[in-house]
């Protein structure tokens, strides 16, 4: 498998497998259209990743070159969050700042595994926690006033699901 | 590289995350944790107001036992939601859910566990213009049917929903019929839900056959329960969209659907009662 030169925004060159850049559907339809030759020196520019996560999403991208694709079909997807791999746990277990850039960057990529397994870690450090602490988890202000604030309470507690 | 270039800022958090992103996290959660999530702060209450609740999900559980506050209605009134159905349950007293069902102009209604006749004596209030009832009706004392008078109607009346275990059950459902057998276009009967009798519900359908534009028909059998379904079958021979779960199709019907069925598009079978393996998902 020949190799491809993908560019982080702060200008590092990472000398990538082509299979492992592939896992990525951006770098894969660049690719495709701009119909980069084999041992061509071609650099790809992602300038909305930097490097410190580009080597992060090439890691992951590393083990799970060989999974199968995922297929696109949101409706029948299972609503749990507790089958993520114990590899995956490991690796996100960064700081706050570092997952939600990684979420960004899978988003820019189209990485759907990576996307997937992140908005769901995010999910499970929600999960069960009150407004406040959520809040306070994630340094969220609280921009209700009082009343509104009574308001959504009050209609939350007249609604259910159809 | 210099040491000042080289720091790359790290501190991205969840509000930097665009709404597509936040709605791929909140999908993993259920409606009661993202009422909860609602409250966290107004960029949170509207992402999850748009992306999860809108209108047609949305419904208004009229509250239980005390009376509804004016203030707590006028507040729902004034909200810039929109609900769709009022969900009732036995516990509610009625003269809530009216109050609730007339000041917000709401057309379809849920209810749980009630009687037949606390249905009934909701939907009378319920104006002409009810448009859906999807009802859960309790095991009763068959005496207990309510009180359907010929005089009301619900012009409006499109689509019935009901959860069926017992006799009277069928005497309402009949006598809705019988007043909207022009309006009513779709019919979603499950049987034996909480029933805990083998009953025989060897019943007169024909007041099906008198529902004109009934298009869409949904049976759904729980129970060992003996239906006459060949006489509910040929009442409802002009049917366009039919759903079977557990029914008892005879043989000659289940080998001609399409001859039977005239007008069918959509037909869906599952775990027919006489045929086993047979599982049939037919479009035309």
């Amino acid at each position: 498998m020949p190799n491809i030169k993908l560019q982080s925004s702060d200008g590092e060159i990472f000398d990538t497998s082509l299979d492992i850049a592939l896992c990525s559907l951006t770098i894969k339809t660049m690719i495709d259209d701009c119909g980069i030759d084999e041992g061509e020196d071609t650099v790809v520019p992602l300038p909305n990743v930097n490097s410190t996560i580009l080597r992060k999403v090439l890691t992951w991208a590393q083990y799970h070159k060989d999974d199968p694709q995922p297929t696109e079909d949101d409706d029948s997807k299972e609503k749990r969050t507790d089958d993520i791999s114990s590899w995956d746990a490991d690796f996100l277990k960064v700081d706050q700042g570092t997952l939600f850039e990684l979420i960004l960057a899978a988003n820019y990529l189209d990485i759907k595994g990576l996307l997937d397994v992140t908005c769901k870690t995010v999910a499970n450090m929600i999960k069960g926690k009150t407004p406040e602490e959520i809040r306070k988890t994630f340094n969220i202000k609280n921009d209700f006033t009082p009343a509104e604030e009574e308001q959504v309470r009050k209609e939350n507690e007249w609604c259910e699901e159809k | 590289m210099s040491e000042g270039s080289k720091r790359i800022r790290m501190d991205t958090n969840f509000q930097d995350l665009p709404v597509e992103m936040m709605l791929r996290i909140f999908f993993y959660h259920s409606f009661i944790e993202l009422k909860t999530f609602s409250e966290v702060c107004k960029h949170w209450r509207d992402v999850i107001e748009d992306g999860f609740m809108l209108s047609d999900k949305l419904i208004l559980k009229c509250k239980c036992d005390q009376i509804v506050k004016d203030s707590d209605l006028q507040g729902l009134k004034d909200s810039s939601r929109k609900y769709g159905k009022l969900l009732v349950t036995c516990a509610c007293q009625t003269e809530n859910a009216v109050r609730v069902l007339t000041t917000l102009g709401i057309k379809e209604i849920r209810t749980k566990f009630m009687h037949t006749k606390d249905v009934y004596e909701l939907i009378k209030y319920a104006m002409s213009d009810l448009v859906s009832l999807d009802s859960k009706l309790v095991p009763e004392d068959p005496e207990d049917d309510g009180d359907l008078n010929a005089n009301e109607l619900f012009p409006n009346l499109k689509s019935i929903k009901l959860t069926i275990s017992q006799k009277c059950h069928l005497d309402f459902l009949k006598k809705l019929f019988v007043l909207n057998s022009k309006t009513i276009q779709e019919l979603d009967l499950s049987f034996g839900d909480h029933s805990t009798e083998n009953e025989t519900l060897d019943y007169d359908w024909s007041f099906l056959g008198e529902a004109t534009n009934l298009k869409i028909i949904k049976f759904d059998v729980n129970m060992e329960c003996t239906l006459n379904t060949e006489n509910i079958l040929e009442q409802i021979k002009s049917v366009e969209e039919l759903q079977l779960s557990g029914f008892k199709i005879p043989e000659k019907i289940l080998l001609n659907m399409n001859d039977f069925f005239p007008n069918l598009t959509k037909l869906r079978l599952s775990s027919i009662q006489n045929c086993h393996q047979l599982k049939i998902d037919l479009r035309r």
